[in-house]
């Protein structure tokens, strides 16, 4: 892995660690700013993901952990390809959430995000009595993320729009006959794996 | 002839009309699609964000299932799912550490775990193998004349470079396939921008920024519609127009196909968009 920034990571574990969790070698980044150039988000996000990347050289966990990218980036992959050092910034900006909610530091002001991701993986597990185990349930999300967002009037009628069109099942699929439990037993192996 | 066929979750629900228009499309071609029994949800953004081990084994067990069924393709319209399938297919390939324990995890699970016999296809691509693409023009009773689009590709489906099938930069093959249709394509930069669809629940007031910029920009390039092969890129296109005066209709390129092919159902899909394509394809009597 060609370093770059041999300094700026000599003493610097949370660097490493990243670049470990993330398999990018983010020392090589000097700073282009082409992912920056081509991010759709960069106008809403506090930081560039060069930025970013410069803050982890840097081993500023904190800053890193507070700043809203992480949770903006929404895996586009244009940084990817455009990167001349083949840095995926993506794959980084997963890692520091998935990192982040690890150590259970998500600022308030991206928890509606990771709240979102949580409720539609949660469906994916199904219910009880409706079932639905393996497929998102569109209905099911919104309905949950309302409650839990208090934003129960918010789209309303684009909702009604969608319901009115077959757009949003009233109940989940329940596709899984013989191989029913898979998916449980994934999400099961999924929590076991974050536990270690 | 018979192709395997993974609709993904979002063909079921918002983006019904590209499931009916897919296997209308594919069956004038001479080709059923027949659907992966008890395929599951990919994980979308909301897996690989999250968890690494889901990132990887949701997709994964698809791939286990289509091989188990003894399927040596599988046809997936959905560029998300697409682009996380076929991503773990590589991954599978290449026999990454990660790939190799969700792998070993999937086959105490299930019983097999993935071989790496399976190839992951998008339809876009299927279609413009010569065998279907060459008998495009043949099959055109309604060409698609005077109609402006604007195609749009959006990000999953060209990026990154282990799941394009097309140029990265500048693809090509659903403005061939239109142009081939007989619509008027029009030349715009944005065709592989993101549309932010994975925040369209959680940060909608970005999302409707970036549809503003979206759809002002293929308005500028003349077009009067827009067409994708991404069900997430057609309801976030469709679904966030309130900042544009005139909203324009949001296709998926199959239902354009369908409706050059004068296929009895087109109006039935279009019924279901939220910005009503039925004005524009009447003035050019399209339907």
């Amino acid at each position: 892995m060609p370093t770059v920034n041999k300094l700026a990571t000599e003493n610097n574990a949370f660097c490493q660690e990243i670049m470990d969790k993330s398999h990018q070698p983010i020392t090589s980044c000097y700073h282009c700013m082409k992912c920056a150039g081509g991010c759709p988000i960069n106008f809403a996000m506090e930081h560039n993901n060069y930025e970013i990347l410069r803050i982890i050289q840097l081993g500023e966990k904190d800053k890193v952990f507070k700043s809203n990218t992480p949770w903006l980036c929404v895996g586009c992959k244009t940084c990817a390809v455009r990167c001349p050092n083949g840095i995926d910034t993506s794959k980084v900006m997963d890692t520091i959430k998935m990192e982040t909610i690890a150590e259970n530091k998500i600022p308030a002001s991206h928890y509606n995000i990771k709240l979102f991701y949580e409720l539609f993986l949660d469906c994916m597990k199904g219910f009880p009595i409706i079932g639905g185990e393996g497929r998102s349930y569109e209905l099911g999300l919104m309905g949950l993320y309302k409650l839990c967002t208090g934003t129960y009037l918010a789209e309303m009628e684009l909702g009604k729009e969608m319901t009115k069109r077959g757009k949003m099942p009233f109940l989940p699929h329940n596709a899984l006959k013989r191989r029913k439990g898979e998916i449980k037993k994934i999400f099961q192996v999924a929590k076991e794996k974050r536990a270690r | 002839m018979k192709l395997s066929y993974y609709p993904g979750c979002s063909l079921h629900s918002t983006a019904a009309e590209y499931n009916m228009a897919t296997e209308a499309v594919f069956a004038s071609f001479g080709v059923e699609l027949v659907e992966l029994p008890e395929w599951n949800c990919c994980g979308a953004t909301a897996g690989h964000s999250t968890d690494k081990f889901l990132a990887l084994a949701l997709p994964l067990r698809n791939l286990v299932i289509a091989e188990a069924e003894q399927q040596s393709e599988l046809v997936l319209p959905c560029a998300a799912c697409y682009n996380l399938i076929k991503g773990a297919d590589h991954y599978c390939r290449q026999g990454t550490p990660e790939a190799n324990d969700a792998n070993e995890e999937l086959k105490s699970i299930m019983g097999s775990s993935y071989n790496c016999t399976v190839n992951v296809t998008h339809p876009l691509e299927v279609i413009m193998k010569k065998e279907y693409v060459g008998k495009v023009s043949e099959m055109l009773k309604k060409p698609l004349s005077g109609l402006k689009l604007a195609p749009y590709y959006g990000c999953l489906l060209t990026r990154p470079t282990y799941v394009a099938f097309d140029d990265i930069e500048q693809p090509k093959a659903m403005d061939e396939l239109m142009k081939l249709a007989g619509a008027d394509v029009r030349r715009w930069s944005y065709k592989t921008d993101c549309c932010g669809g994975s925040l369209t629940v959680p940060r909608v007031d970005i999302v409707y920024e970036i549809t503003k910029n979206l759809i002002t920009a293929a308005q500028r390039a003349g077009a009067d519609a827009v067409v994708t092969a991404c069900p997430l890129c057609q309801m976030t296109l469709d679904t966030r127009q309130k900042e544009i005066d005139k909203p324009i209709p949001i296709f998926f390129f199959t239902e354009l196909l369908g409706i050059s092919f004068g296929h009895p159902e087109a109006k039935k899909w279009m019924k279901k968009h939220i910005v009503d394509p039925i004005p524009l394809l009447t003035s050019l009597s399209l339907v």
